[in-house]
């Protein structure tokens, strides 16, 4: 009797610890599972055939379906309907979607659909999980998703085949590399800079410190340079070596390629840099402030530039119109079109035209695969752009002489009406060409359209006139063992030491890249040449 | 005799005897043992099953196969870690800033609560106990924005030097005077909730023990030397060793919030290291279990030798 009891135990005992650790460690079926290559071929019937549940992780998702009027949605509704699809939020957050991911990852728990930012911040995850068979491959033939079939033949993309597949597609912000025109914008105060006698962009470096320096005299107290954050002190280096604006970048200095922080031609926009922290025009407080922090001393007059930072929200324009009482906002601030560089042109920052890509768990089955790739090619289009960003045609908004106007009522908004879509719209793309191409509505508040009106023209402007840094996205997304590890985390505190620091710069720029060293920067460099070499780069 | 007699006695038979001993034991307060079964299962589920994790730092981690199934990594992790000169400069700043804490910060509480114990009794006390102990309840989150904004260009702590005719000074990217503001802000925030422990333990001397040495004619300083003092010095001893149990810990929340890029050199501590290698990781699990495993041996070897020091020199104090 005294044997069955402890017996009984000892299996409640042992049940208990095989659940925990079930739970804790990742599903074999995982492993087992081999990528589909052909997951379009078995879609082949049409998307409503039979109806399906897809679970989709994204930041915040779960508060777009709890918000008040969620099931009337007609966008999302007409999504679902269009696709024969439920869609099941899985919430995210922006402090837990790293680690929850990785986490779901381990335990075999994935999502079927969810955005990160892996294949270019962090290649060798991205490779891992490929070939670990986490994520899933896309079919060889796009041709049933043409919107993710012209994604995935940009040029920008096609670096990150592993093993000759796709395990992504970018959530493209825009349609081009060379559309980032604006997002290292260097707001000015063109009012003060009038008063100051300067009413043209700066020609060189010496202008643009001369300019700030005058303004300072007329505005005591203010600051010449604000930063939206840390980072976009690579703003100055599209005036002297445009490549280094993304710290990311390579470049083929005497027949070989090295990072481009390691290129003697780095120091040229340091010692800018320390010129302008030494004589007080780069704000003092720029390696302590938290992000954002120098962008609202520009909109609160207290700054003079801002690298960084934008007026397209009615909380900006109506912080601005409160610091500046009767300034009017399009007359005073402008974007600076930066200083030539030695070449005579001028740069404009060039990324690629995604920063994060949507994923999809291995373990769907082909159908589900096919519905998933329906419905992101959907929300990928400028199609599903109008939709989010206008609303229902001749419902929402009418088109006006060739501008969307709106329907709505003052006490109306597209993101009350469409809370679902309000959140889940990122999922595959973040509408930026479409915005830039000034496709969406007029905006409601009057200062806010009256900037965008100002964005747009700008971006049609420096897209004429400026040239995309030179950047080869061949190189910059090559995945090879060293380069993978290479993450030189330091690389914007060395930055921030040298402008800061009393030493030499360029003495003290050759030390901090001689400590990288250390961290693999030889073998990454090599590897790179020799995959280049075959590639014939 | 009786030992030689216990000797004779089978392994089997005295663990039989031990076991059945246990199970009396059990059945007698099973009432007591079921409201204590909650937590021990709590612990075993939550604490102690998910320490396989530490298997992380000894193997290449596969997310298809899991922690068990990843396939050993010949220490290759702990390679990575040990070359890594970051990891040396957030050791180096752990141990430091957590020394800096024993030596400066620890005493701060109790000279404290002996002068706080010193001034006359009432609301006096009370107002000033209050005072101390408020900041305890302001988050480093909100605190670090005032202290930025306090040493900032033009925050209060550089308007005063101006008004003295001195140069601006960025306190918070020069590492020395981080390392003072770190120490500063920490025992401004808790020396008066750490002095609490002290306060209570002086509570307990029964007054009448004072009495008699002021009829002796001991002065105040003489009755704090022997009255007072060896009743603190047990309660300072286990605070200690607690203290040194923390040494590698070295307060996550308050760099992690104050610091900036230009004094990693001087602040980056394990945590924030781990911290910021797990979210920027091109490392992985390993990397990070490795370090966090390395900081919580050496923490152990530094708590049990805190103890044995403190159970040698103070025969019947330690834990």
């Amino acid at each position: 009797m005294k044997k069955s009891k402890q017996a009984k135990m000892l299996v409640a005992v042992m049940l208990v610890l095989t659940t925990v650790f079930a739970g804790c460690s990742s599903n074999d079926n995982n492993s087992s599972s081999s990528p589909s290559n052909d997951a379009s071929g078995s879609a082949s019937g049409e998307s409503g055939s039979k109806h399906l549940e897809l679970d989709v992780s994204m930041m915040g998702i779960q508060d777009g379906f709890d918000a008040p009027g969620a099931e009337n949605d007609v966008i999302f509704n007409d999504m679902e309907k269009k696709f024969n699809v439920t869609l099941k939020p899985v919430q995210l957050t922006w402090n837990d979607y790293m680690e929850k991911t990785k986490v779901w990852a381990a335990s075999g728990q994935l999502p079927d659909i969810f955005p990160n930012v892996i294949a270019v911040d962090n290649k060798a995850l991205y490779s891992s999980w490929a070939t670990q068979g986490i994520i899933k491959p896309l079919p060889d033939d796009l041709s049933k998703y043409p919107t993710i079939e012209r994604i995935m033949n940009l040029p920008s993309v096609t670096p990150l085949k592993v093993n000759d597949k796709y395990y992504m597609v970018p959530r493209m912000t825009y349609d081009d590399a060379s559309d980032w025109v604006l997002d290292r914008s260097i707001l000015y105060r063109k009012d003060w800079a009038s008063e100051a006698g300067y009413t043209s962009d700066p020609n060189s470096f010496e202008e643009f410190v001369a300019m700030i320096k005058a303004v300072q005299k007329l505005h005591p107290g203010t600051v010449g340079i604000a930063l939206q954050n840390k980072s976009y002190i690579d703003t100055q280096f599209l005036g002297s070596f445009p490549e280094m604006s993304n710290n990311q970048s390579w470049v083929k200095e005497d027949g070989k390629w090295i990072p481009s922080y390691t290129s003697k031609r780095v120091v040229e926009g340091l010692q800018q840099l320390r010129t302008l922290y030494n004589d007080g025009l780069l704000d003092k407080d720029f390696a302590i402030q938290k992000e954002g922090d120098g962008f609202t001393k520009f909109l609160n007059g207290q700054a003079f530039i801002s690298y960084g930072g934008a007026l397209n929200s009615a909380a900006n324009t109506d912080t601005f119109k409160k610091a500046n009482p009767g300034v009017n906002l399009t007359d005073a601030v402008g974007i600076m079109n930066i200083w030539p560089a030695a070449d005579g042109n001028r740069y404009t920052y060039v990324v690629t035209p995604y920063w994060s890509e949507i994923y999809f768990n291995n373990m769907m089955s082909d159908e589900e695969f096919d519905r998933a790739l329906q419905l992101v090619d959907f929300m990928a289009s400028e199609e599903y752009s109008a939709l989010y960003k206008n609303g229902i045609l001749d419902v929402d908004y009418k088109i006006e002489n060739g501008k969307a106007v709106s329907l709505l009522t003052a006490d109306e908004s597209l993101a009350q009406k469409y809370p679902i879509t309000n959140t889940i719209n990122t999922l595959a793309q973040w509408h930026g060409a479409f915005y830039k191409a000034g496709k969406t509505v007029v905006n409601a508040n009057p200062d806010v359209a009256a900037w965008e009106a100002v964005d747009q023209a700008t971006f049609k402007k420096f897209k004429a006139e400026d040239k995309p840094a030179p950047l080869n996205f061949d190189i910059m997304l090559m995945s090879t063992p060293a380069k993978n590890k290479l993450a030189i985390t330091t690389l914007q505190d060395d930055e921030i030491n040298t402008i800061i620091g009393k030493e030499d710069v360029s003495s003290m720029w050759t030390k901090a890249v001689k400590s990288y060293e250390s961290k693999g920067l030889k073998e990454a460099i090599d590897e790179v040449n020799k995959r280049a070499e075959e590639m014939g780069l | 005799m009786a030992s030689h007699t216990q000797l004779e006695i089978p392994e089997k038979l005295t663990a039989r005897r031990t076991g059945g001993k246990l199970r009396k034991e059990i059945v007698k307060h099973k009432y007591l043992y079921l409201l204590l079964a909650p937590l021990v299962i709590y612990y075993i589920v939550f604490s102690y099953v998910p320490m396989y994790g530490i298997l992380l730092a000894f193997k290449e981690f596969d997310y298809s196969k899991g922690i068990l199934g990843s396939p050993w990594n010949d220490f290759a992790n702990f390679t990575a870690v040990f070359n890594n000169p970051d990891f040396w400069t957030a050791t180096r700043n752990t141990v430091l800033i957590s020394l800096g804490r024993l030596i400066i910060e620890f005493p701060i509480p109790i000279v404290l609560a002996l002068l706080l114990n010193e001034i006359s009794k009432g609301k006096l006390t009370r107002i000033f106990q209050t005072v101390f102990t408020f900041p305890h309840f302001i988050s480093w989150v909100v605190l670090s924005g005032i202290i930025i904004g306090i040493f900032s260009d033009q925050g209060l702590y550089n308007q005063i030097l101006v008004l003295f005719g001195a140069d601006k000074s960025s306190v918070l990217t020069n590492g020395p005077g981080f390392t003072i503001v770190l120490f500063i802000s920490n025992i401004w925030k808790e020396a008066g909730w750490s002095c609490i422990l002290y306060l209570a333990a002086i509570a307990g001397i029964n007054p009448e023990m004072y009495e008699a040495a002021a009829v002796d004619g001991a002065n105040r300083f003489q009755q704090m030397r022997k009255i007072t003092w060896p009743v603190l010095k047990s309660t300072a001893a286990v605070l200690f060793i607690l203290a040194v149990g923390n040494v590698m810990n070295g307060g996550f929340d308050q760099i992690f919030n104050l610091y900036n890029s230009a004094v990693y050199q001087y602040a980056d501590i394990l945590d924030t290291f781990v911290y910021r290698s797990a979210f920027t990781d091109a490392t992985g699990f390993g990397f990070s279990t490795t370090v966090g495993l390395l900081k919580s041996i050496i923490n152990f070897a530094l708590l049990f030798g805190a103890n044995y020091i403190v159970t040698k020199v103070g025969k019947e104090e330690g834990l």
